[in-house]
């Protein structure tokens, strides 16, 4: 190879390296920074939120319905992070759990906290059982009771709708509070009310913002100031339900949706929060 | 007239008269499903769309859930529960029957498998997604936004195993198998085009590539633009004559337009500079394959060949760099792949924010019709041009 040529292919590295480190910094920044970060993922219609701890824990709740999860993840990770610390699932409905079965494939899971009980409800609950199992991943009750509160206040109860059943669980950093409902109903609601005892910053909206799920006393009781859906563009379900939408406006909780808005980022230093534009 | 011109002039007549009348009848004895049972084998993998586990059964378009899977080889039994009007059906029962599944292409599948492992647990997404689809035509379920962004840039060809890569691999290896003789690397090269068509799903586009592949290896022949037009022309026939069905496959059009542009334009431009070469040809192929797209997408994206020009010297580095990676999976080489696709993405971003790169717009069949005239009558004149500039040089 003449000098000359040598030359202009280390030019053309250099700058791709340039390139390559611009697009992976802002990433770099988010991940080593002190701040808690909530990312509620726009996975279509399900549910995938992932939390990086001040201390650089990754807590993720819930995959979505599809394998989307595996590229929003990686839109704010930089690239050489492939462990999970603890991956959450709320129920075993497809739109929660689909993408957790290509996230087990692809990443490290330090440890996982099942919200099913009793039998498998479908072949990709299934599927993502026996995935647990080939890639041994340590399920456990505790997994999560170090870093996160957590309610399942449908118990072991034997019942035919698995979000009867939904793990509700609250993310906690000095002052700011994050509640995740999963696809808790208002029976659950009504259980789990008791348990919560402090005012909280953000509501993940419960069952994607259907009818069956706006329960107002909740609301009073932990006064959420911001409120999110996760939910798909132009779904089947005619998801999120306008009189849910208006009921949290109306409380003067303003409504954030993965549909108009695509993945929402939270951050927080503990006191202060904000929504990432 | 002579013979050695008459034979091949015979011979195109008779398998363009045969090409006709097999797609003639096909397509006139194409009826609705009738309610029932078909059996066939599952020739292309699988792959996942729309909460949707997707393959083809004698042309017939199946849409499964996700799980079980099923992979190529698979010999399945499709109940058909009531008749349909359109040539896909939505989650029929399916039994698979195992004592006629095809153990050869089960082998494959599983070893493909076992690479789309080796990338993904190695390499976030959408790097390993861009990879394998480079590699091994892996249509990965990317999500929406990011596939929009691939079309209003005109680069969502990149993402799937086309016949530049097949004519990329078939160069490597013709380099690395040439060591052990002309015979050796005949047979070689031969048995590694159809592992990595098998790999790839027999995908249209991969099999015009290896078989022009193939050819080009036994005759080396690529250098003749007429022949080489010759061997597109019998390649293309001969598929539709097996499976006239390719005829509506965008992915048979697209490659088919795109191999002939690629083929007519270095008639004009032989003896270029390699960068020209390049411009010219990526120019000429936008401009003949944006009517398909637009037709099939609604999309036209008034960038793609700058963005084209831009990143399409990636993606030898990138074919080649991900089979290195399937047997070396080492850090320094993830990097490069990864940097590579950084710079990818960083353009791709760039074009898609700009508003003014893309319209929408549908183009009906009979302004592709008065389009590939006119492009067709442009190429005559710029060719006539040319011959008439060499006559005046010469004289």
């Amino acid at each position: 190879m003449r000098k000359s040529q040598a030359k202009k292919l280390i030019i053309i590295f250099v700058f791709l390296i340039v390139t390559g480190l611009l697009y992976e910094f802002p990433k770099y920044i988010d991940y080593y920074d002190d701040l808690v970060h909530v990312y509620f993922f726009d996975v279509g219609q399900g549910d995938s939120i992932l939390i990086k701890t001040p201390d650089r824990k990754l807590i993720l709740t819930d995959g979505g319905n599809n394998n989307s999860v595996l590229y929003r993840i990686s839109e704010v990770l930089p690239f050489w992070i492939k462990r999970i610390d603890y991956v959450v699932v709320s129920h075993p409905h497809a739109d929660h759990i689909f993408g957790l079965i290509s996230l087990m494939e692809s990443y490290e899971i330090g440890c996982l906290k099942y919200g099913g009980t009793g039998d498998t409800i479908s072949k990709v609950e299934e599927e993502l059982r026996n995935t647990i199992s080939t890639e041994s991943i340590s399920v456990t009750d505790d997994c999560i009771g170090g870093v996160m509160k957590y309610y399942m206040p449908g118990g072991n109860d034997h019942t035919y709708n698995p979000n009867l059943k939904s793990l509700v669980s609250i993310y906690s950093y000095r002052d700011f509070d994050v509640l995740l409902t999963g696809d808790a109903e208002i029976p659950e609601q009504i259980k789990a009310l008791p348990s919560f005892s402090s005012d909280i910053e953000i509501i993940k909206v419960p069952h994607h913002g259907a009818k069956d799920s706006f329960y107002r006393p909740l609301l009073l009781a932990l006064k959420p100031e911001a409120a999110v859906i996760s939910v798909g563009e132009n779904n089947a379900y005619h998801l999120p339900s306008a009189s849910t939408i208006d009921g949290y406006e109306q409380l003067g909780i303003k409504v954030f949706r993965t549909d108009k808005d695509g993945s929402i980022e939270v951050i927080s230093d503990g006191y202060l929060w904000s929504i990432v534009e | 007239m002579r013979s050695e011109i008459l034979v091949p002039i015979l011979f195109l007549l008779f398998l363009t008269v045969s090409t006709v009348s097999r797609v003639y009848l096909y397509y006139s004895t194409l009826n609705v499903i009738q309610a029932g049972h078909i059996e066939g084998l599952i020739l292309s993998h699988p792959f996942e769309k729309d909460g949707y586990q997707n393959f083809q059964i004698k042309n017939i378009n199946i849409k499964v859930d996700p799980f079980p899977k099923y992979k190529l080889g698979d010999y399945v039994d499709v109940i058909v529960a009531k008749p349909s009007n359109e040539r896909v059906l939505y989650r029929p029962k399916i039994e698979l029957v195992n004592v006629k599944k095809v153990r050869v292409l089960n082998v494959i599948s599983d070893y493909r498998f076992r690479l789309i492992s080796i990338v993904k647990r190695n390499i976030p997404e959408p790097y390993s997604g861009l990879i394998l689809g480079m590699t091994i035509g892996y249509k990965d379920d990317f999500p929406s936004d990011f596939l929009d962004l691939l079309k209003r840039t005109g680069t969502i060809h990149i993402i799937v195993v086309s016949g530049y890569n097949v004519s990329i691999v078939i160069s490597g290896i013709s380099i690395i198998f040439a060591m052990f003789g002309k015979r050796w690397n005949l047979l070689l090269s031969i048995i590694f085009v159809l592992i990595f068509a098998g790999l790839a799903g027999f995908d249209p586009p991969v099999v015009r590539a290896s078989i022009m592949g193939i050819i080009a290896v036994i005759g080396s022949s690529y250098g003749n633009h007429r022949f080489s037009l010759y061997i597109l022309y019998v390649t293309l026939a001969s598929m539709v004559l097996v499976n006239p069905s390719y005829l509506t496959d965008i992915g048979f059009q697209l490659s088919a337009v795109a191999t002939a542009t690629v083929i007519v334009s270095s008639m004009f431009i032989s003896g270029a500079k390699a960068f020209i070469s390049t411009v010219f040809i990526t120019t000429f192929v936008n401009l003949a394959i944006f009517p398909i797209i637009s037709y099939y997408f609604g999309t036209i994206s008034l960038i793609s060949i700058l963005s084209n020009l831009l990143v399409i010297w990636i993606i030898p580095f990138i074919t080649f760099g991900g089979f290195f990676f399937f047997l070396f999976p080492v850090f320094l080489l993830k990097i490069c792949l990864i940097i590579f696709i950084d710079f990818y993405l960083i353009c791709i971003r760039l074009f898609g924010s700009l508003e003014f790169g893309y319209v929408q717009y549908k183009f009906s069949i009979a302004d592709m019709f008065i389009y590939y005239f006119v492009l067709l009558f442009g190429y005559l004149m710029i060719f006539k041009w040319k011959s008439y500039l060499n006559e005046k040089i010469a004289s």
